[in-house]
């Protein structure tokens, strides 16, 4: 149940933008759309996850090497926890980056 | 008698047969110790994530077997002791669900593979 309400953007309170125009009905400004996301490994059967598989993990990593959030990737809690410690074993096999400022 | 799986990466400037002698040091502990050896994979030199002992690049090869745990901890213990080793990883493969019915497909008959399907649940 939770997890169908939309995601609440970010809202960070900017001095620079001109105060929103109110509307005749009161309403406030929409929410942009969000698409639902899927889990992509709830959804294909038989995609495993697995640490020496770079190029797949690569997904789930930010440029600079982080992992990609569940809020972002749209991975269920489950296989988060499987993605994050399938990067952490990649990474102490020099197979992912811990950080690219290393290099 | 558990499956486990080790990747290990050696220095890529020793000679290929030094190389060969580790992973045939490995296997022989093993089969020493009453291991079954499943697979050994050699992926070869490949680029490194990040530089280990001034080393961009490293030899990777991963060792699939079934055997008791002292025997596993052997393995790591040979490659502890081992300085052209830059690193090892032994993990403990554990047989989920979703595992077994990507191997099932590959190895049995389409025929044995419904019966597979009716028993299966969403995990």
């Amino acid at each position: 149940m939770a997890d169908e309400r939309p995601e609440r953007p970010i809202r960070t309170d900017r001095p620079s933008r001109p105060e929103r125009p109110s509307r005749p009905g009161g309403r406030p400004d929409r929410r942009p759309y969000h698409k639902k996301k899927v889990c992509r490994f709830c959804k294909t059967k038989g995609l495993t996850i697995d640490y020496k598989d770079a190029k797949a993990l690569r997904g789930y990593v930010t440029e600079k090497g982080r992992i990609v959030p569940r809020r972002i990737s749209g991975t269920c809690a489950k296989h988060q926890r499987v993605v994050c410690s399938a990067i952490k074993r990649a990474r102490n096999l020099a197979i992912l980056p811990f950080t690219t400022t290393s290099i | 008698m558990n499956r486990y799986e080790t990747v290990c990466v050696v220095r890529p400037d020793i000679a290929e047969d030094a190389i060969k002698g580790i992973i045939q040091k490995a296997t022989s502990s093993l089969e020493g110790a009453g291991g079954i050896i499943a697979r050994v994979d050699e992926w070869g030199r490949r680029k490194l994530a990040y530089p280990i002992q001034k080393k961009g690049e490293g030899y990777y090869f991963v060792l699939d077997y079934t055997s008791s745990p002292e025997a596993s901890k052997e393995v790591e213990r040979l490659m502890k002791l081992n300085e052209d080793v830059l690193r090892y990883q032994t993990i403990k493969v554990i047989a989920t669900k979703q595992a077994e019915q990507a191997e099932k497909p590959a190895q049995a008959a389409p025929a044995a593979q419904t019966s597979a399907e009716g028993g299966q649940a969403n995990g």
